[in-house]
C-alpha cells in the first residue's frame, strides 16, 4: 500500500558568505494515513527544518517528497501547521481568526463554513466567537490555534512543538485536547517535540534524529494510542520503557 | 448599562486615593500655568518686567482680540493649519507608501538604505533655499518643506515595524498558501496599525515645525510670517500671541491623534 507521506533522500545545506552548513544529512521516511508520528532528536538537530520542508516553506537541497503518490509542490494545501506558539492575530476575533486560512485560499465553499461552525460548536468556542485572543486561556487560545489549522481539512497536520509555550497545567489539559480532536477528526498527525514523554504517550511512532547534520537514527512503535486518557498512557509499562530506550537511544 | 459592583471597603479606599492622586497631579499641571500666567501679569504689572520684549498675559489677549476683530486671526491660523494638515497628510500617505515599498523589496531597500540614512541626518531646513527655488516663494515651497521634514522619520518607523512584525506568523500565513499581498494586509499593516499611531503623533509635531520653519523663510501670511514680522517690527505682543496660538493648535492636533490611538486600542479590545 502507498503510503501518504513519503520522504526520500531529504537533504538540506545552509549557505552563508562564510560556510556552508549541512542541516540534514539524508532522511528517508514514510507516514501512513491517520497515523500519529512524532519527530524527536538533540536541540538544533533540524526537526523544525524538517517540518518545514513537509510544509514547503523551505524547499530541500536534494531529495522528494511525495503526498498521495505527488509531489509535494502540487499538494502544498494538504498540509497545516500548527507552531509553538498560537500565534492568534490579537486584532482579529476569534471567528476571524480561525477564518483567516479561509479568506487566504479564498474558499467560500458553504461546506466549509458549515464544518467550521461544526468545530467551532464541538469544541467549545461558540460563547467566545466576537471575543479578542487576550479574552482567552493558554488552552483555549491553542485550540482557536488547531480549529483554524483544522478548517481548511487538511490532510496531514505538522505539529511544531505546539504545548511547549503553555505552563505546566494548561500543558496537561491541551495535550488532552489536541490529542481527542486530532483522533475524532481523523487527522495523519507529525509532531516535532523534545519532550519524550509528549512523543511516546501521543504518538503511533517515534522517530529519532541524530545531532546535526542529521539522519534517522531509529524509529520505535507503540500501541498506547488505543487508549483514550493521556494520563493512563503514562502509566503503562510499554510507556516508560519506550521512553527508556529512545532516552538510551538519544544519548549514543 | 453601567456594571453595578459590591466593591470591598479595601477597594474603595483604594479608588478613593487613586481618584484623591489623579486630582492632585491634574490641579498641580493646572496650577502650574495659572501661576506663571499670574506671576508673569503681576510683574508686568509692576514693572519688574520689561513688556517691550517680554509683554504680558493681558497684552497677549488684547493682540489676539484685535487681530480677531479685523479678521486677521482665523486668516493666519488658517493659512498655517492648511500647509500643516496638507504637509501632515502628504508626508504620512507617502512615508506609509515607501515604506511598503522597501519592505516588499528587500535589495530596494538595501540599495536605499544609504540615501535614507543621509537624508534622516540632514538638516532639512538646509534645504530650504533649494525647494524656494525649484517651487516658487509660496506656499507650495513651505508644504514641500513640511513634507521633507516629516515623511524621512514616517518612512523609518513603519519600515522598522514593519520588518519587526513576528517572523512566526509570517511564515503560518505562508504555510497556508498566503502571497506577499496577502501577507501585507493581513498581517502586516493590521499589527503595524499601534506604531502607526505612535507614528502620527511624531509626524504631528514634525509637522508643525516643518510648516512653520517654512513660514520663517518664505510666507505673507501664517502664524510663522506673524512671529517673524513682530520680531522685525519689535512688537513682542504679536510674537507671543502667534506663539500661544501656535501650541493650542498643535496641542488640539496631537489630541486628535490620541483620541485616534484611544479609538483604534478600543476597536482592537484593548480597553
Amino acid at each position: 500500500m502507498a503510503h501518504l507521506l513519503e520522504l526520500k533522500d531529504i537533504a538540506l545545506n545552509y549557505h552563508t558568505l562564510k560556510d556552508e552548513t549541512k542541516a540534514i544529512e539524508n532522511i528517508s521516511l514514510f507516514v501512513d494515513s491517520k497515523e500519529f508520528i512524532s519527530i524527536v532528536g538533540p536541540s538544533g538537530c533540524g526537526k523544525t527544518t524538517l517540518l518545514s520542508i513537509i510544509a514547503g516553506i523551505l524547499s530541500p537541497s536534494t531529495g522528494t517528497i511525495l503526498l498521495d503518490g505527488s509531489p509535494l509542490s502540487e499538494n502544498k494545501n494538504k498540509i497545516g501547521y500548527m507552531f509553538q506558539r498560537d500565534h492568534l492575530f490579537e486584532w482579529r476575533t476569534v471567528l476571524e481568526n480561525v477564518k483567516l486560512g479561509l479568506e487566504i485560499t479564498h474558499n467560500k465553499d458553504p461546506a466549509n463554513k458549515e464544518y467550521l461552525d461544526e468545530l467551532i460548536e464541538k469544541y467549545g468556542l461558540k460563547d467566545f466567537v466576537n471575543k479578542y485572543p487576550h479574552h482567552l486561556s493558554g488552552g483555549m487560545r491553542q485550540r482557536v490555534a488547531l480549529i483554524r489549522t483544522l478548517v481548511l481539512r487538511p490532510e496531514i497536520l505538522l505539529l511544531d512543538e505546539p504545548f511547549g509555550a503553555l505552563d505546566y497545567q494548561t500543558r496537561k489539559t491541551v495535550i488532552q485536547d489536541v490529542s481527542s480532536i486530532i483522533a475524532r477528526e481523523e487527522k495523519t498527525s507529525i509532531l516535532v517535540t523534545h519532550d519524550l514523554g509528549e512523543a511516546v504517550s501521543l504518538s503511533d511512532r517515534i522517530i529519532v534524529l541524530s545531532k546535526r547534520p542529521s539522519i534517522v537514527k531509529a524509529t520505535f512503535k507503540t500501541n498506547l494510542r488505543k487508549i483514550a486518557s493521556i494520563e493512563e498512557r503514562k502509566r503503562t509499562d510499554e510507556y516508560k520503557i519506550t521512553v527508556d530506550k529512545i532516552w538510551e537511544e538519544l544519548q549514543d | 448599562m453601567k456594571r453595578q459592583v459590591n466593591y470591598s471597603k479595601e477597594h474603595l479606599r483604594y479608588l478613593a486615593r487613586h481618584k484623591r492622586h489623579s486630582a492632585l497631579i491634574l490641579c498641580s499641571q493646572l496650577g502650574i500655568l495659572v501661576l506663571f500666567i499670574a506671576l508673569w501679569e503681576l510683574f508686568a504689572y509692576l514693572g519688574i518686567i520689561n513688556t517691550m520684549i517680554l509683554s504680558s498675559p493681558s497684552r497677549i489677549l488684547t493682540t489676539i482680540g484685535d487681530l480677531y476683530q479685523s479678521g486677521d486671526l482665523f486668516y493666519h491660523i488658517g493659512i498655517t493649519l492648511y500647509e500643516t494638515v496638507l504637509g501632515f497628510a502628504i508626508a504620512t500617505i507617502l512615508g506609509c507608501l515607501i515604506a511598503i515599498l522597501l519592505w516588499w523589496s528587500e535589495t530596494l531597500r538595501k540599495i536605499l538604505d544609504p540615501y535614507i540614512v543621509v537624508l534622516n541626518s540632514l538638516p532639512k531646513i538646509a534645504l530650504g533655499p533649494v525647494i524656494i527655488i525649484w517651487f516658487g516663494a509660496g506656499m507650495q515651497s513651505i508644504i514641500v518643506i513640511c513634507v521633507l521634514i516629516t515623511v524621512i522619520i514616517t518612512i523609518i518607523s513603519m519600515l522598522n515595524a514593519f520588518r519587526e512584525c513576528d517572523k512566526d506568523k509570517i511564515l503560518l500565513m505562508r504555510s497556508m498558501g498566503a502571497n506577499k499581498f496577502q501577507i501585507l494586509t493581513k498581517l502586516i499593516l493590521p499589527a503595524s496599525l499601534p506604531q502607526f499611531v505612535s507614528v502620527l503623533k511624531i509626524s504631528v509635531g514634525m509637522s508643525w515645525v516643518g510648516s512653520i520653519m517654512g513660514e520663517y523663510l518664505v510666507s505673507s501670511a501664517g502664524l510663522g510670517y506673524l512671529i517673524v514680522y513682530g520680531s522685525q517690527v519689535f512688537k513682542l505682543d504679536l510674537v507671543m500671541a502667534s506663539t500661544i496660538l501656535l501650541c493650542l493648535l498643535a496641542s488640539v492636533m496631537y489630541f486628535l491623534v490620541a483620541l485616534l490611538e484611544k479609538y483604534v486600542n478600543k476597536k482592537r479590545g484593548r480597553l
